[in-house]
């Protein structure tokens, strides 16, 4: 797997490969770069090489979003199913990566045209294709496989059923809104991962926390946002002039 | 008897205010068992208040017969908030611990408490919650346990043996100071005496993600020396602490539900100078020039900018020649930025344009004032005055 910092020229290539928009001829280019001089990658020093190292940069952080935000469900048979949109070709990479974090459960990763399981369990290493429907009917198949082939069951105990509904509440209560930060939230989960990791608890307690403050605006509020707007335009403009 | 939801709606509540950032921890990993801590951690959720919460941070108990005065669950504001108060049970917490886990919302536990009867006692009973997990459950996630002071070696131990990181918050920089906020804890044999067992426990092999502390800011009248002078010494090689957090003290009726960005500034600024301290390895006494007399930091500024002001001599830096320690020395490039100039360099790349420092991830706003690159520097307004002023 890939590691987020400090990344050689060669994983850099590896990771931009899966890049939605790269071509065969993106593909060729990016291995001569590598062979030739590798550190245009790397430091993003000339136009492609800073192509190649962005386009990495983009499949890297949706592996890294979707392996930190997509929700799981358990299932006794020690399966764990989860769904996210993927923009680019990660579908693999992101059931590699929860199924390394999860090592002694199999891994089910809907995306929005596939499915993709994975696990580092030595007894069940490879799987018959599934060809269901729908995502609950190949979830029935899996379950069915993974119930003659493996012999550990996870008790009721540890699936706790409303799980669920525990976190919701437990994440109400953890936050603080004397410090408020909108903008801080948005760097950490961009708006478009709410929705593509299936985050509904949060997106709905985001939602809720920004509209409730929405209303709670007074005229004050607006011509101090409008009066920092102004500001911020003119700072950029001498920033410019200068 | 509250239900799980209700215990862990007041004990969630109850422990939002500790502060908790890595979960980073290079122990190994047992096979079979569930979950991971591995050397980069991930963060699991935020908040929209910005705060990440990749453990499942509460207490084990809110009942506490301590009289802290800026914590809500301290036996002194017992009366004028009325609260519920609750305990988990260490095997209802252990499950909770696991089914969140499972469900990918988090990536370890962060288990703190009140003291309900004895710190010995309450030792006794976190201990039982992690042996759950670790033994029964074969947890292998990560886990941080809040040490409660004046507990002994042993029990101590016996914590350290299972979590990946323990922490002591030593609240306020000094006895004196610590005095003016507690009666009934002494901070010299209830908290540092705990303390001082720790870098031994991790010279023999416990808590491989270190230890760490707390300061809650503004609880007392401590000044931000004070408050550094204790820092730099628990970074210093004796002590060793991972890291030390600063949480502002917030009012504990809530009635001001809001307040502007300002109110938490002097919190930013201790962040930046322990920065400063732990990775741009800016000495102490460098650091405390930028204390004012009053004993505090400046709000206004960066005191990263501040320094490399007063350090005439040393700047404009010719970002082609540096070394790494002097590149980390300029205002607007990290250890990442820095890094990534000097393998430049090494290469026989000649930096000439702002643009391409902007691709290696420099701030150029705040750096460009302290650089030379291609022969040129920025003029500063400073600079701009005086050499008008020679020409006229």
């Amino acid at each position: 797997m890939f590691s987020i910092c400090n990344m050689s020229a060669k994983e850099y290539v590896q990771a931009a490969i899966c890049h939605k928009d790269s071509s065969m001829d993106f593909i060729k280019k990016a291995n001569l770069l590598l062979k030739t001089r590798p550190h245009e990658i790397t430091t993003g020093f000339t136009e492609f090489g800073a192509k190649v190292k962005k386009r990495a940069n983009a499949v890297l952080r949706e592996i890294h979003l979707f392996s930190a935000y997509t929700r799981l469900k358990p299932f006794p048979e020690m399966l764990l199913v989860g769904k996210c949109k993927t923009e680019h070709n990660t579908g693999t990479l992101i059931a590699k990566s929860l199924a390394r974090r999860f090592n002694s459960f199999i891994l089910l990763i809907f995306t929005q045209d596939n499915y993709y399981i994975d696990t580092e369990r030595n007894d069940i290493s490879k799987f018959p294709s599934f060809d269901g429907n729908t995502d609950e009917e190949v979830i029935v198949q899996v379950r069915d496989h993974l119930g003659t082939n493996i012999e550990e069951i996870l008790s009721d105990d540890i699936l706790l059923h409303d799980g669920d509904f525990l976190w919701e509440k437990y994440y109400e209560t953890q936050f603080l809104e004397q410090r408020l930060n909108i903008k801080q939230f948005r760097r950490f989960i961009p708006k478009y991962v709410l929705e593509k990791a299936d985050m509904k608890i949060e997106s709905e307690f985001y939602k809720a926390v920004v509209e409730q403050r929405e209303e709670k605006r007074t005229l004050d509020d607006f011509f101090k946002q409008k009066e920092t707007r102004f500001e911020k335009s003119i700072k950029k403009k001498h920033s410019k002039d200068i | 008897m509250p239900g799980l939801l209700e215990k862990l709606r007041i004990l969630g509540e109850a422990a939002k205010y500790d502060l908790c950032a890595s979960t980073a921890s290079p122990r190994a990993h047992t096979p079979g068992s569930i979950g991971r801590a591995v050397a980069t951690g991930v963060c699991h959720s935020f908040l929209p208040d910005g705060r990440c919460i990749s453990l499942l941070k509460v207490l084990m108990t809110n009942k506490c017969i301590h009289d802290c005065a800026y914590c809500i669950n301290s036996s002194k504001n017992k009366k004028q908030f009325k609260q519920k108060y609750t305990s988990f049970e260490p095997e209802e917490l252990a499950k909770l611990t696991i089914a969140f886990y499972l469900r990918n919302y988090i990536e370890g536990l962060f288990l703190s408490s009140g003291v309900e009867k004895s710190a010995e006692c309450q030792a006794e009973i976190i201990h039982e919650a992690l042996r759950i997990l670790r033994f029964k459950y074969k947890f292998d996630g990560y886990i941080h346990a809040k040490i409660l002071p004046s507990i002994d070696l042993d029990k101590l131990k016996r914590i350290a043996e299972l979590a990946d990181r323990v922490s002591i918050n030593v609240e306020l920089p000094n006895k004196s100071r610590f005095s003016e906020i507690c009666s009934t804890k002494d901070y010299n044999n209830d908290i540092i005496k705990v303390t001082k067992w720790l870098p031994d426990l991790k010279r023999k092999g416990f808590l491989p993600a270190g230890y760490t502390t707390q300061y809650v800011i503004g609880a007392a009248e401590e000044t931000d020396k004070e408050i550094l002078e204790s820092v730099f010494n628990f970074y210093s090689d004796s002590w060793d602490f991972k890291r030390q957090y600063y949480s502002t003290c917030l009012p504990l009726d809530e009635k001001q539900k809001t307040f502007p960005r300002e109110f938490f500034k002097r919190e930013h600024r201790l962040y930046q100078i322990d920065w400063l301290r732990r990775i741009y390895k800016y000495t102490p006494k460098e650091l405390m020039t930028v204390v004012n007399e009053k004993g505090y930091i400046p709000l206004r500024e960066d005191p990263k900018v501040v320094l490399a002001r007063r350090d005439q001599e040393n700047f404009p830096i010719d970002v082609n020649s540096a070394n790494y320690n002097k590149l980390m020395r300029i205002p607007g490039i990290g250890s990442l930025s820095a890094r990534r100039i000097v393998s430049l360099q090494r290469k026989g790349v000649q930096i000439s344009k702002a643009e391409q420092l902007k691709s290696i991830g420099v701030v150029l706003k705040r750096a460009l004032p302290f650089l030379i690159f291609g022969g040129n520097k920025q003029l500063t307004l400073d600079q701009f005055k005086s050499e008008n002023r020679g020409s006229l």
